[in-house]
């Protein structure tokens, strides 16, 4: 890998790429790889599924080059591309998904729609690598439907209205789903935290 | 508490309420401690969860996971027509194999044309005293009158074999 293109912006080496220099590519992938990965892997929770949706949004990336305007940085424009897939793949799969209880409270809330209100705050005085660890490990055990909301709306910054697009539902699902989304979230933190306490 | 009203503590901490309904939110909140209880948890998942997404990066090393990028990206360039081609130039591409078909369509009919021979159909029997018979060919507009030696059954026809013209009886 020439030094030249480890030296370079994202701007310059995706203008590189736009002329179809495949080494700038390469530079470009490897310094976003993580990310985009992470994306994926926080989405389908599956080693083998984030690494083949990873790289297939890489080379959609390639192929839409000529797209992308910079209105948004490369990587952002890039995490939405590998989303987009995520969320392809998702639909996929709970169509073959047979009609279970989770799916049918999911929208009614389950049993998160009678529990407590917590208190304390289960995520005071952690530290962040514990906190990011015990995040990762509720948000394991949240259905996909949850799990995409909370992503899209609190790593992602998306608003209400976006969201229901990308989720292709309507804006009351999307308030309905992440509400429960964030409750379930705090009875598995207050849960996490009490099995670290015993 | 209602859902709706669940629904609209938590639209008022995302910042998605209209002001004039998030005065009233406030308000409420600030005075009813059940929605003061519920708003607390929902703003501390919400900020657990500023800047502290779970990190986790690729399990491959950097030359084999682009080697399978770069495979997918060379092999679907292979399967696409060459970029630039003007719509002129696509559209002969596409339909120069019709016109070949459309050839050899013609040749096969006209080598089938040429190897059926032509065949007259006799238009007069022999007249009364007179031993001839005339046969017409449509496409050339022509006709033949043959002159017999002998009285011959009525129903006969012309065939054209390529070289000559032969005369059949039935």
């Amino acid at each position: 890998m020439p030094d030249q293109q480890e030296n370079s912006t994202d701007v310059e080496l995706v203008r590189s790429a736009q002329s179809g220099d495949m080494r700038a590519f390469e530079e470009l992938v490897a310094r976003h790889r993580d990310k985009i990965y992470a994306r994926a892997y926080s989405m389908m929770r599956n080693e083998d599924e984030a690494l083949d949706l990873s790289q297939d949004a890489w080379v959609k990336g390639w192929q839409r080059l000529g797209q992308f305007q910079g209105d948004s940085s490369f990587v952002t424009w890039m995490i939405r591309i590998v989303i987009n897939l995520c969320l392809d793949q998702l639909r996929k799969l709970k169509r073959k998904r047979a009609e279970s209880l989770e799916a049918m409270e999911e929208e009614s809330g389950g049993v998160e729609r009678q529990m407590p209100v917590t208190a304390p705050n289960p995520t005071e005085g952690l530290e962040r690598a514990e906190l990011r660890l015990r995040i990762d490990r509720a948000l394991a055990q949240l259905s996909h439907e949850h799990r995409t909301v909370l992503i899209l709306h609190e790593f992602e910054q998306m608003e209400y209205r976006e969201i229901a697009r990308q989720m292709q539902c309507s804006i009351g699902t999307v308030m309905s789903r992440l509400f429960y989304a964030r409750r379930r979230m705090a009875s598995l933190l207050v849960g996490l935290r009490r099995e670290n306490l015993e | 508490m209602k859902h709706d009203l669940e629904l609209k503590l938590q639209a008022w901490l995302d910042g998605e309420l209209p002001p004039a309904e998030a005065e009233e939110i406030r308000r409420r909140a600030a005075s009813d401690p059940e929605a003061a209880r519920l708003l607390a948890e929902l703003q501390n998942i919400k900020a657990a969860f500023l800047h502290n997404e779970p990190t986790v990066a690729v399990p491959e090393t950097r030359q084999f996971y682009w080697s399978k990028i770069e495979r997918q990206i060379q092999r679907q360039a292979a399967a696409r027509p060459a970029p630039g081609l003007s719509w002129a130039e696509r559209l002969r591409r596409w339909l120069a194999p019709l016109a070949g078909a459309a050839a050899l369509a013609t040749v096969l009919l006209l080598a089938l044309n040429q190897s059926a021979p032509p065949v007259l159909n006799q238009v007069s029997d022999m007249a009364e005293g007179f031993k001839t018979r005339t046969f017409r060919d449509d496409s050339a507009g022509i006709n033949f009158v043959v002159f017999h030696e002998t009285e011959q059954p009525s129903a006969a026809r012309i065939r054209d074999d390529g070289s000559s013209f032969v005369v059949e009886y039935e």
